[in-house]
């Protein structure tokens, strides 16, 4: 009877001390996540929102993520204040979406000096001399594709209209060579430009301006803002060209599939730029708290360190029977959106 | 003997001087002379440029900004200043896309709302620059950027819905596929406002309280009553625009109409009226949206880079600005 009483005692100590060491206290991690801007822009409100989401899901791996959002409104010292504060603060992880491509490295330098994870994401920071991860989107992939896209469908020597985002923008600048690399290789014509500036109102001014001109195209190529500029077709009356592209929104995905649903009647083209590209840039931060070393090999631009996320979404009239239910959930301003887990992050880019 | 030294004056003159004394005079008028030419120099360069599509959406694009202008005129003349057209603009057509979501058959509630929300914003405006004390700039930009945040509080930043289909037709098809229906608008708005500045007691008091509020006051008007009721009206005007602005678009995304503050605010000085209050006229305010139009459709047809056409049209403004730099026909 002792013996057995014993031996339940010794089982339960050791069921407990066991139980003791699983249950580990999860490790608390403060996020400091600056962006430019937030309001105004629903990209980037979508791109904090994500990084919320992101945070909260960390808890599956381990982690207790609190975090915390400053917004500079475009101005490059109040930006720099608040990083100084989140060092001072001691944030485990700054999370950068920048002003500007450069001038932040004696900031960047001190929060590495405090031992602090300082990852930039979304628009890159150019600056080679100090060694920080750039998680991005590749922009030059979403322009390339669909200028040739556009060359498939509408043979060489088609006149098109160029419109491009925000010009000094280092997305726009990135997305605009990528469009002419298509543009030469397929041999289109631009035979007019724009700016929409991500501002549907004047995407739409814009284009009806263009409309106005007189001027005869055979398809639009955009960066985003279609559904806007293709509003000023309908205003105008105007019939549609044969092709229009880029856009990843709810109302131009929904639009595209409603307008073409008996048969082709434009073709278009669907890209994802996942604002979730900010969330992805935090799992690979929570990758490196767990101890994983980057690959050397994933680098697009090793003196930056820059690692350029795919776009994993796209759809043109051939395809877009699979994308009809994803389509009609979507409100009509938001983007298609998206990150990599902190799992699919290890498997993709760390050893 | 004053006629003389005038007239000799006048004779003195020199070319740049005459502009300005006509311009002074009939801006209304030289508002168009210009966008005429404008127009003209365009079709010159580009013949393809004259086609009826480009005549139907310039005359679009004219009559949504005039309908926005028509409020900023009011409340300039009355000495004040309205930075929260845009804002209220972009609010409305959320709202209007949100209740619509698509369906027929929810105007008037959809227009109910509109106008109540742009009631609100009205009565803080007029209030506020009333009570507080603060110039009108400050006290509208500081209400247009609650307005402008409160979109993102109540959207996330994702706005839902789209305007109706057949109030988008009142807004885009064409009668006898040359007259852009939204002019029909214009047929109720027009004399309306026409009756409000030129017609009724208030127009009367909005020019004497823009002019001197203090003989206005001496006079018997109610001063503090007059200002408010014109950013009342205004921001009426500007909710109906947004409306409208959200059947052209067919969706609505937050602080989408923004620039209208801006763009409003120029169209209404080119046309004549003054930032010191006063002086003004809606009729200018519609000239002034015409030439700020067909200004942009220039720079676009030249297909100049947008840097270029940025410095073009700000120069532009500048030169026109200083053209339209008039003051106050009484001493304060």
């Amino acid at each position: 009877m002792k013996r057995t009483l014993v031996f339940l005692v010794v089982l339960v100590m050791s069921l407990g001390l066991l139980g003791v060491g699983n249950a580990e206290a999860p490790k608390d991690i403060r996020l400091a996540s600056h962006n430019a801007v937030i309001e105004g822009n629903p990209y980037r409100v979508r791109y904090e929102a994500d990084i919320q989401e992101a945070a909260k899901a960390a808890s599956e791996y381990g982690f207790n993520v609190s975090y915390a959002s400053f917004v500079s409104n475009w101005d490059a010292a109040t930006e720099a204040q608040q990083i100084q504060n989140s060092i001072n603060e001691g944030y485990d992880i700054i999370l950068v979406n920048p002003v500007a491509p450069t001038g932040m490295d004696p900031i960047i330098e001190k929060a590495q000096e405090a031992g602090i994870l300082y990852i930039n994401a979304d628009c890159i920071y150019t600056s080679p001399d100090v060694n920080i991860l750039n998680i991005a989107t590749d922009q030059y992939y979403l322009g390339y594709r669909t200028a040739t896209y556009a060359g498939e469908v509408l043979g060489k020597g088609a006149k098109v209209v160029m419109m491009a985002a925000l010009d000094g923008n280092s997305a726009n600048t990135d997305r605009q060579n990528g469009f002419q690399k298509g543009i030469e290789e397929q041999g289109l014509e631009v035979v007019a430009t724009g700016n929409h500036d991500w501002d549907a109102a004047k995407a739409t001014q814009v284009m009806t301006e263009i409309l106005n001109s007189g001027v005869e195209f055979d398809g639009v190529l955009i960066s985003q803002c279609a559904e806007a500029a293709l509003a000023a077709f309908d205003a105008t009356g105007k019939p549609y060209p044969k092709f229009f592209g880029f856009n990843d929104t709810g109302e131009w995905m929904q639009r595209m599939i409603e307008l073409n649903k008996d048969e082709r009647k434009m073709d278009f083209l669907v890209l994802s730029n996942p604002p979730g590209v900010g969330a992805s840039a935090l799992n690979f931060g929570l990758n490196i708290l767990l101890g994983k070393e980057l690959r050397d090999d994933i680098y697009s631009d090793p003196s930056i360190h820059s690692i350029l996320l795919e776009s994993k979404e796209q759809f043109n009239y051939d395809t877009m029977d699979a994308y009809k239910e994803k389509a009609a959930a979507m409100a009509p301003g938001d983007a298609i959106t998206y990150w990599l887990t902190v799992d699919e992050v290890a498997e993709q880019f760390f050893k | 003997m004053q006629n003389n030294v005038v007239t000799s004056k006048s004779a003195t003159l020199n070319l740049w001087q005459k502009i300005q004394v006509f311009v002074k005079r009939s801006p209304a008028r030289m508002a168009l002379i210009l966008a005429a030419a404008l127009y003209i120099l365009t079709i010159a360069a580009k013949p393809a440029a004259l086609n009826i599509t480009a005549i139907t959406s310039i005359t679009m694009l004219t009559l949504l900004l005039s309908f926005a202008s028509a409020g900023q005129t009011l409340v300039l003349i009355g000495g004040g200043m309205d930075f929260t057209v845009g804002a209220t603009m972009s609010a409305s057509a959320i709202l209007t896309t949100a209740f619509m979501n698509g369906q027929d058959g929810n105007f008037m509630v959809t227009f109910g709302a509109v106008m109540l929300m742009s009631l609100m914003i009205g009565l803080l405006n007029g209030v506020c620059s009333v009570k507080m004390g603060l110039p009108p700039m400050i006290v509208t930009m500081a209400i247009s950027n609650v307005v402008s945040r409160l979109q993102y509080v109540l959207t996330q930043g994702s706005p839902l819905g789209y305007a109706s289909p057949t109030f988008i037709k009142t807004v885009t098809s064409k009668i006898w596929g040359v007259i852009p229906s939204l002019s029909l608008y214009a047929l109720i708005l027009f004399p309306l406002m026409f009756y409000i500045l030129n017609r009724s007691r208030l127009g009367r008091q909005v020019y004497l309280v823009g002019n001197n509020p203090v003989a206005a006051r001496l006079n018997g008007v109610s001063v503090n009553k007059v200002v408010i009721l014109t950013y009342v009206i205004s921001a009426l005007f500007s909710g109906f625009t947004g409306m409208l602005g959200a059947a052209y678009m067919q969706s609505a995304k937050c602080q989408m109409f923004d620039n209208y503050a801006y763009e409003s605010l120029i169209a209404v000085i080119v046309g004549g009226t003054t930032l010191t209050g006063g002086v003004g006229s809606y009729t200018g305010s519609i000239a002034g949206s015409l030439l700020m139009v067909v200004l942009n459709n220039t720079l676009t047809a030249f297909n100049l880079a947008q840097p270029a056409r940025n410095v073009l049209l700000g120069l532009v403004l500048v030169l026109l600005l200083i053209l339209y730099n008039r003051g106050k026909s009484v001493r304060q």
